[in-house]
């Protein structure tokens, strides 16, 4: 009984200790890598890959593995980048940010790569930034989110080697939130999970909907983790909000609204959100989240010759049961037609000259016509109004090409 | 405050099915002092096991009942094949054994199903009025399935043969061989009934959840916060525990913020262990 008791004291204090330590983020420095990584392998041009493939951004994880997939070989089909072989090195950061820092180094100093993109969430986006602004390696992150392009110690400055490929909140949100308003009614609730990403967005529509005559009647947050959103949706009916804004991405919004639907949360009001809607997480979600609104850069259903010759080859290649989403489309297939297109312009895989080549780079990806803005790295983009019907997202209408206006809200640096 | 009777549905509903899906862990724990990690990802392997009853067309309550069967077989696998030459070897082996094999279970369930998750519906989707409050059905049902389930293994441990073997290796297991009782058999019972019961849980939390492959280990965690802070002296040490996590849980979460709602949980957890190390509900 002894040892019993010993063991099941030691598993006690570190479940729980583990806990709280789970809660303090990951803000580590990393270590300072000098290695320039602008030698080229053989003929080989690497983009190191960091794909959440466990974890609760997994069904991102697992979209940013098989685009990476599907671009190596459509690339290298058609010749590779300036005629050499592209070889994308997939590493699993378990939507963790302290594992994402150990995998971007690795990538970086033990598989030598040139290029670095993919990350699930912000915090593990957060975490490779610096890792990569200081190891000179030019990072594409994949997945939208609040900016995160500024410079490490100067917020009104771009940091040379970070672009991202996903709209800021600002951008999704803008023209979306008045839209939703006028058609459903000015009472809007939040809910989103207890990171820096869903605060952001919730703290930037709530601004959205306050200054065009809306009124924010409810705004909380949940540990990702959370297994049982019933207080918070008893809060929801009470309030009887006209539109109810979610983000919870990943296997979060999975619970809350399978739980939500059981409450009538859907008869009752209008449903949107970010990133809870996600293609990515459309099998587990599935029909219930018929009728939602959503908005994004993305859906499969865009009509242009790039998106064709993608949609075919991702489902020819890997069959897909479920709507084709933007992490893999524009987050990673895109951003790798990006590198591939700057590369070629600036005649070098030298990272100085590539992201150079980058800024202000015009292109016609599968989610349309994208600009890489040269002030601050993000990719100027359309956004697109949705309607999740008929196992689709089906276009309602094209928002226009959006802009982040410099780098409000940067995250990097705090 | 106006502390609605949703409220109190939300706090009774929360328990009772934390106590259901942390009862197969403390059998195993109670009966065999065998820490089993791979609790969670049997709760996992019973969610998965009724997606595919259900999707091969079979009525969803029976889905249910074959998913415990499933997850028990599977418990029977581990126990003959692993676990059993443990138990003299003492408690971090079966836990590193374990752990290993739930790592075996969620990488497979992975393998076979892609990590984005299932989606089985509610097999009741009407909500009910109770007291003014339209409340869904379903949750009613799982409470109400979560009792007769605890008041079942109750009754069969204190009042069938079974369960009195069960007892007596529990309290002493020398002298429980020594009277010729087959206490290896008695083990392995445990272990298949501990993951029955894991199995049958994760099947009837599925509708209510996200379905992935790595949901055991929000599970595992609360289940083992449910036996160390309630105790493991006795099944009403299992709803007791229940309501210290998921009850206080969900009660602070009708006023607070869910995150601080938690925190104050895992607060008063350590004060609890602090004053009671055996588990609040023990005997001692």
């Amino acid at each position: 009984m002894k040892k019993y008791r010993a063991a099941l004291k030691v598993l006690s204090l570190s479940l729980v200790l583990s806990m709280f330590l789970a809660g303090c983020g990951a803000g580590k420095t990393p270590a300072l890598s000098s290695q320039v990584n602008s030698s080229i392998s053989g003929e080989t041009v690497k983009i190191g890959v960091l794909a959440p493939t466990t974890g609760f951004m997994s069904t991102h994880g697992e979209a940013i593995k098989l685009g990476a997939q599907l671009a190596e070989e459509l690339i290298n089909k058609d010749g590779g980048i300036g005629g050499k072989k592209v070889q994308v090195v997939i590493e699993d950061d378990k939507s963790d940010p302290a594992v994402a820092t150990e995998k971007a180094k690795q990538l970086i100093n033990k598989d030598k790569v040139n290029f670095l993109i993919g990350t699930g969430s912000s915090a593990e986006t957060l975490a490779v930034v610096p890792v990569a602004e200081q190891s000179k390696i030019p990072f594409i992150y994949s997945l939208d989110g609040e900016c995160k392009t500024c410079a490490l110690d100067d917020k009104s400055k771009k940091s040379k080697y970070i672009f991202a490929s996903g709209p800021t909140p600002q951008m999704l949100l803008n023209n979306f939130l008045p839209s939703m308003m006028e058609k459903f009614g000015k009472k809007v609730y939040f809910v989103g999970s207890d990171y820096v990403f869903p605060h952001f967005m919730n703290d930037i529509a709530a601004k959205i909907v306050k200054n065009n005559g809306g009124q924010v009647v409810g705004s909380e947050f949940a540990p990702s983790e959370t297994t049982d959103y019933s207080a918070i949706i008893n809060r929801i009916n009470k309030e009887k909000p006209d539109v109810l804004f979610l983000t919870l991405p990943g296997t979060a919004g999975t619970t809350f609204v399978k739980q939500a639907r059981q409450f009538g949360i859907f008869d009752k009001m209008a449903v949107t959100g970010s990133a809870t809607f996600d293609t990515e997480a459309y099998s587990a979600i599935g029909k219930i989240s018929d009728g939602v609104y959503v908005v994004n850069r993305y859906t499969d259903l865009l009509d242009n010759p790039v998106n064709k010759t993608f949609v075919d080859a991702y489902k020819a290649k890997f069959k897909p049961e479920n709507p084709i989403g933007p992490t893999a489309s524009s987050g990673t297939y895109g951003v790798m037609l990006a590198i591939k297109a700057a590369v070629e312009k600036s005649g070098s895989i030298e990272a100085d000259k590539v992201v150079i080549a980058m800024e202000g780079l015009k292109l016609n990806l599968p989610q349309g016509e994208v600009e890489i803005d040269a002030g601050n790295h993000i990719f100027n983009q359309h956004i697109y109004l949705m309607q999740i019907k008929n196992n689709d997202y089906q276009m309602v209408k094209d928002l226009g090409i959006a802009k982040h206006p410099d780098f409000e809200d940067c995250s990097v640096g705090k | 405050m106006g502390f609605g009777i949703e409220n109190v549905l939300n706090i009774i509903t929360a328990i009772g099915v934390l106590a259901v899906v942390t009862v197969g862990l403390y059998i195993i724990l109670g009966l065999m002092q065998v820490i089993n990690m791979a609790h969670g990802d049997m709760v996992m392997l019973g969610a998965y096991s009724v997606v595919t009853f259900t999707k091969m067309g079979i009525n969803y309550w029976l889905a249910a009942l074959f998913s415990a069967f499933f997850v028990a077989l599977v418990g029977a696998i581990v126990e003959l094949c692993v676990v059993q030459f443990l138990y003299k070897t003492g408690n971090l082996s079966t836990m590193l054994a374990t752990w290993g094999i739930g790592i075996v279970l969620q990488q497979t369930i992975k393998l076979i199903f892609g990590p984005q998750g299932e989606f089985v519906d509610v097999p009741v989707t009407s909500m009910i009025n109770i007291m003014g409050i339209e409340y869904p059905a379903y949750r009613l049902i799982l409470f109400l399935l979560c009792v007769v389930i605890l008041v079942g293994i109750f009754f069969i441990l204190k009042k069938t043969k079974a369960g009195l073997l069960v007892r007596t290796t529990m309290d002493n297991r020398i002298m429980a061989q020594a009277m010729g009782i087959n206490t290896k058999n008695v083990y392995l019972f445990g272990f298949i009934s501990g993951s029955a019961l894991a199995g049958l849980a994760g099947a009837l939390i599925a509708p209510i959840t996200n379905i992935s492959p790595l949901m055991g280990l929000d599970y595992v965690t609360k289940s083992f916060l449910v036996v160390i802070s309630g105790g493991v002296d006795s099944m009403l040490s299992t709803i007791g525990g229940s309501f210290i996590i998921a009850g206080f849980q969900t009660f602070f979460n009708g006023f607070m913020g869910a995150t601080n709602s938690w925190m104050t949980v895992l607060v008063i957890v350590i004060i609890a262990l602090w004053v009671r190390p055996r588990g609040v509900f023990s005997k001692k």
